[in-house]
């Protein structure tokens, strides 16, 4: 293999990767630059996703695409059930962000006995799979790799779309910036946090199916995940998307460079090394303005 | 005589159990404007603010055209017709002056209203039509509360409530903005004006009211002001 070939390798797996990391990423991010929001559950809405796609094509018997939709609409409900379950009764409390994040850690322990419950413990197979792929000189790009950056570039997309150009993603991006001059507008506070929970809920769905899709399905497929979208997350600046989807990519790139200069279980340390390093450097993130919270 | 359009009635509000205001009562008639006066601290801000829900009243009623506000949340006050103007402007930073003005029109859907609507706002402030397309966190201390008005002129308004439009400006920036409120006046706007500065209230105002320590301590017409140095040396020093 050549060098050039080392390169185009090492930039396939890390556009896949950062590709589902962002997809995940954004959901956090969104949550937390709107309510300020941490939420720990962020994981289980990831394996919800995957496990939502396995139910519909393997349980159910649909056409393997069909796990895509299936999960989305699981993860819609799931941020609805997420929203009515913890932050409505929450939000506006002086101990929001407190409270929150203890109340998530809840619901991730119940989603992931439930999962357990109704789907064993062991890893069952991603059904929205594509077999084969294409050489690019002596690389292999993988038909799967595509269809996960197709997914996550139109996801991106269309959430641009929407916060950008629609009254409702209008509404959510000047309640991210101030609550008051939001509501001064008429814009009920509780409905835009209903719909940036819906967004997050889906877009984790989504991007638990496309992770799932590169391993497996198992019920603590969103706990690794969500770790390492929280270090992009807090890497970036908490809570500016723009710089969550660059820092998906960078960190992916990075990761999967480091996987294949050293080997795989070095990516992580060395990752988390280089987010701590980061931090020291600029606390709030690379492209977060500084503030600070109590929590 | 003309109808109330706000109607305040033993109002008291506060912050935890510090009472900030105690017993105001007033009353706003279509189409006047009424100046609020007083020294800073003593309550003019808070007044606004529990008009337009964001703090409690502990006892006492808001009512808009006969129907009560109190208890409502700053949302349904707002989508019944109040338009506030807060001190500082509270404008959306990182959305573009357009975006702003859109978002004054958020509880207007009907896109050729809101364009009329828009195009009214430019004839009046030029410059935000010039600049439409930068961000708001851009703008000077004086469009940004040419901004702030604007949005407020985004949607129909029963009573539109201003803050302090003055504050922080240069004089010739408070000339404009004083200009502009003229014009609103003369539209048949009813407004609620709070101001530090009892001068520019006198010219502005029909009815003025001077609150001291969270009570109305007077009030009356513009010229009566004028005409009873005590209150302006009593209460604003001079």
């Amino acid at each position: 293999m050549t060098v050039l070939d080392s390169v185009l390798q090492i930039l396939v797996s890390g556009i896949t990767l950062g590709g589902m990391y962002a997809v995940s990423a954004i959901g956090l991010a969104l949550l937390w630059g709107v309510m300020g929001m941490l939420n720990m559950a962020h994981g289980s809405l990831i394996a919800i996703g995957a496990y939502a796609s396995v139910f519909a094509v393997g349980y159910l018997g649909g056409t393997w695409y069909l796990g895509l939709p299936a999960a989305m609409i699981v993860g819609c409900l799931a941020g609805v059930l997420l929203y009515f379950a913890t932050a409505r009764w929450m939000v506006g409390s002086g101990q929001f962000e407190m409270n929150i994040i203890i109340a998530t850690v809840g619901v991730a322990i119940v989603v992931k006995s439930l999962l357990i419950i109704g789907f064993t413990g062991y890893p069952q197979r991603q059904p929205f799979a594509l077999e084969g792929g294409i050489y690019l000189g002596n690389v292999l790009v993988p038909y799967q790799t595509m269809l996960i950056v197709c997914v996550a570039i139109i996801l991106m997309m269309a959430l641009s779309w929407l916060l950008k150009a629609t009254r409702m993603g209008r509404a959510i991006r000047a309640t991210a910036q101030s609550q008051k001059a939001a509501a001064l507008m008429g814009i009920p506070a509780e409905r835009i946090y209903l719909q940036v929970m819906v967004i997050a809920g889906v877009l984790a769905a989504i991007s638990g199916v496309l992770i799932s899709s590169t391993a497996n399905t198992s019920p603590s497929l969103g706990e690794v995940t969500m770790l390492k979208v929280f270090i992009i997350c807090v890497v970036a600046g908490l809570g500016n998307i723009p710089g969550t989807i660059l820092i998906s990519f960078a960190l992916a790139v990075l990761e999967a460079a480091i996987q294949y200069a050293l080997s795989a279980k070095w990516a992580f340390p060395l990752l988390l090394g280089i987010a701590v390093m980061i931090l020291i450097w600029r606390p709030y993130g690379l492209f977060g303005a500084a503030r600070i919270r109590k929590v | 005589m003309r109808d109330d359009v706000l109607k305040l009635d033993g109002l008291s509000a506060g912050y935890g159990k510090v009472l900030v205001l105690r017993d105001i009562s007033f009353r706003v008639s279509e189409g006047s404007v009424v100046g609020i006066i007083g020294p800073n601290g003593h309550g003019k801000t808070t007044l606004l603010n529990t008009i337009c829900g964001f703090v409690s009243a502990s006892s006492g009623t808001i009512e808009l055209d006969g129907g009560h506000l109190t208890g409502l949340a700053p949302h349904q006050v707002a989508a019944r017709g109040v338009v506030h103007i807060p001190q500082g402007d509270l404008i959306f930073p990182d959305l573009s002056i357009y975006e702003n003005l859109l978002m004054g029109a958020y509880l207007e859907p009907d896109g050729a209203v809101q364009a009329r609507r828009l195009a009214s706002v430019f004839a009046m402030f030029p410059k935000l039509e010039e600049r439409q397309a930068q961000m708001a966190s851009t703008l000077s201390g004086g469009e940004r509360r040419m901004l702030g008005i604007g949005r407020g002129l985004m949607r129909e308004s029963r009573i539109m409530l201003i803050d302090e439009p003055s504050l922080g400006l240069a004089p010739i920036v408070v000339e404009q903005i004083y200009d502009t409120l003229k014009e609103l006046k003369s539209q048949g706007r009813t407004i609620v004006l709070v101001e530090e500065n009892p001068s520019r209230v006198v010219d502005f105002a029909d009815e003025i009211f001077l609150i001291d320590n969270g009570e109305i301590v007077w009030s009356g017409q513009a010229s009566e002001m004028e005409e009873n140095e005590n209150i302006l040396e009593t209460y604003l020093g001079g």
